[in-house]
């Protein structure tokens, strides 16, 4: 179980704003994943991870590093090629469904495209089974988009990225646009399908105890680069950075005597802006405990203890 | 009332109470009835009565446009001198003109002419229009903003001095009214195609198929044209009034069709120099381009309502 299936290394990836600025929406990113396992990516909003997640199944050309999945090097554009080995599911399940096309040719597009069905009767069997494997019916096949709800436009968007059967999903915040009581469902629905088939998930989210339930480890991102990286347990139990441990202290805990008890760290500061940063830590000017090295050099991440990296010149 | 309604909930027997079931199928089982997009918008189109009511005006004009002018004893351009500027009778509905012209004939045919000027632009609009928009924002980058450039030089010049030019030059009819309506007609035609597929390039749906490795030429077909096609159907009924209504212009500031043509605008011409004895050869024609303009507004705005995903409620 510890074979290395996306190997991220140096990943960068930027955009140009205006006149010759530079936005560094994912900055020098490197990180393997292991076959079978769930990571998940945390970070505020505009922290650069759905273009990370996008660069790494190649919808973007990196600026510099490289992907390689499963021993070959990802070559963005490629998709012929990539779409039977890693797919996504994106955050917004109103715009990522065609309106104007049948649940059932929705499903069947990676079927046709790559000719895996062998008969007109395989491809509505191999309908029908994705349907119900993401528990839809075979009644739902005709209908067209707007005719279901969120949740259910979101089980669909679930049963294309698996109708090519990859080993890999990319799932860009896939619940935070659906209701607390839906989200549950996805997320348990996900866990089964991962399972059953063996998948591999980057689980991108900014809700953090939903990540928790999920995920085997946890990378948190700051302004496009990865601020540290752990399993579940060690990141919840001894977070590192001073901006993970920033984070851990907003989750609202059940417990009221905790509650009260705990110190809550606010974050003073606001947010640089990605674009034309200074060097330096990225996360200096919020930062509690703010050294001279940290305005002028970049930490990297480095291996703190075995297994868990952080990027902070503090730990 | 509220009170004993309260005590009652009260008194409701604990065994009665069940917790509710969390089955996710069950939960998400309401959904919509089942209807196709198409189906969906004329649903909403009927409701819409002043566009319905303009829609039968159309075709009803339309079809007297096609059928009158066959049916009339008279032809539209057969002259009766003993019969000039009569008021409307049984023998000629509408009246006669200066060279006793039968003007319920003249009517219908300039009707026919005027419509036929219209729909022949606007088609010529798509088919420009549409490729060029397409093509612009398919291949992007320098070939896009050349394009756009070109667009706006169009744009800069004011299109009734290209029209008119182009009138000039050619030999007068209606081929040549057509073709100098088109030459800035599409221009409002692409840019909207293009923003609609830029727009589309960057939507999720768009991205998904990508990743499922759908190629370019399946892209246009599958995704890209049929999320267009909404767009190009509102333009058009607005392109086809506007363009009906250019030509009428040109005809009434007498460099349009000539006669013995007809066309709503050159019959519009011919009865305002006759306002004063014979006001029925300037009512009918006028009356009748005022329902062509008002009715392809209003079942132009339905169209957009019926058809715009925003609005579904
Ligand atoms: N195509 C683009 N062109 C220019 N800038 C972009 C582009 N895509 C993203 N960005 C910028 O890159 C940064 C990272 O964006 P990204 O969408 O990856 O953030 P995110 O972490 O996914 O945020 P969210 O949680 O809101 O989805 C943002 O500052 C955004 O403005
Ligand atoms: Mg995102």
């Amino acid at each position: 179980m510890a074979e290395t299936l996306l190997e991220v290394s140096g990943l960068s990836r930027y955009f140009t704003v205006g006149k010759r600025k530079t936005l560094k929406a994912v900055d020098e990113v490197s990180m393997t994943m292991r076959r079978g396992e769930t990571l998940g990516l945390v970070g505020e909003s505009g922290c650069g991870k759905s273009t990370l997640g996008r660069t790494i199944i190649g919808l973007y050309e990196p600026t510099a590093g490289t992907v390689r999945f499963d021993g070959a090097t990802v070559t963005a554009g490629r998709h012929r090629e990539l779409a039977l080995r890693m797919q996504m599911i994106f955050q917004d399940p109103y715009t990522s469904l065609n309106p104007r096309m049948k649940v059932s040719d929705i499903l069947a597009e990676g079927i046709d495209n790559h000719r895996l069905a062998r008969s007109t009767a395989d491809r509505s069997q191999r309908i029908v089974d994705l349907l119900e494997s993401v528990g839809l019916s075979q009644e739902h096949a005709n209908r067209y988009p707007h005719e279901f709800s969120g949740g259910q436009r979101q089980r669909i968007c679930i049963a294309r990225a698996l109708s090519v059967r990859p080993d890999f999903i990319i799932a860009d915040e896939p619940i935070s646009s659906l209701d607390v009581s839906i989200q549950a469902q996805v997320v348990n629905l996900l866990q089964d399908l991962q399972r059953e088939m063996g998948l591999t998930y980057l689980f991108i989210a900014h809700d953090m105890s939903m990540v928790r339930c999920i995920s085997d480890r946890i990378g948190v991102m700051y302004l496009g680069s990865l601020a540290e990286l752990a399993s579940s347990e060690d990141l919840f139990a001894k977070p590192l950075h001073p901006y993970t441990r920033a984070l851990l202290s907003a989750i609202p805990i059940p417990d009221p005597k905790e509650e009260r008890g705990r110190r809550r760290i606010m974050l003073k500061g606001a947010v640089r802006s990605p674009i034309d940063m200074p060097p330096g830590c990225k996360f200096a000017s919020r930062c509690e405990c703010r050294k001279d090295i940290c305005l002028a050099d970049a930490p990297r991440l480095r291996e703190v203890e075995p297994g868990h990296f952080c990027a902070c010149h503090d730990v | 009332m509220v009170i004993t309604q309260n005590s009652d909930q009260r008194n409701i027997p604990l065994e009665l109470f069940a917790p509710e079931s969390a089955d996710s199928l069950e939960m998400e089982r309401i959904s919509r009835v089942h209807q196709s997009a198409i189906y969906d918008g004329w649903i909403r189109l009927r409701k819409n009565k002043g566009a319905l009511v303009c829609l039968a005006v159309l075709i009803i004009l339309t079809l007297f446009a096609i059928i009158a002018p066959i049916v009339s004893p008279y032809a539209y351009y057969q002259t009766d001198y003993m019969a000039k500027l009569n008021s409307p009778s049984s023998a000629h509905l509408f009246g006669t003109d200066i060279f006793g012209r039968d003007q319920w004939t003249r009517v219908w045919y300039g009707t026919r002419i005027s419509l036929l000027i219209g729909l022949c632009a606007a088609a010529i609009n798509i088919f420009i229009g549409v490729i060029y928009g397409a093509v612009s924002a398919l291949l992007g980058g320098k070939v896009d903003a050349v394009m756009q450039r070109i667009i706006e030089v169009l744009v800069g010049i004011p299109s009734l001095i290209l029209v008119i030019l182009f009138m000039m030059a050619l030999p007068p009819g209606i081929w040549t009214i057509i073709l100098a309506l088109s030459i800035t007609g599409w221009v409002q035609m692409a840019r909207l195609v293009r923003a609609q597929i830029l727009r589309m390039k960057n939507m999720e749906f768009v991205l998904a198929a990508r990743l499922l490795g759908t190629g370019t030429w399946t892209m246009i077909r599958r995704h890209l044209i049929p999320n267009t096609v909404g767009v190009i159907i509102i333009q058009v009924m607005f392109a086809i009034p506007s363009a009906i209504f250019t030509e009428a212009f040109l005809s009434f500031i007498g460099i349009g069709l000539s006669e013995p043509q007809a066309s709503l605008g050159v019959l519009i011409n011919n009865g305002y120099s006759v306002l004063r004895g014979s006001p029925y050869m300037l009512i009918y024609p006028a009356v009748t381009i005022v329902l062509i303009m008002v009715c392809f507004s209003i079942v132009g705005d339905g169209l957009r309502d019926a058809f715009d995903p925003r609005m579904k409620g």
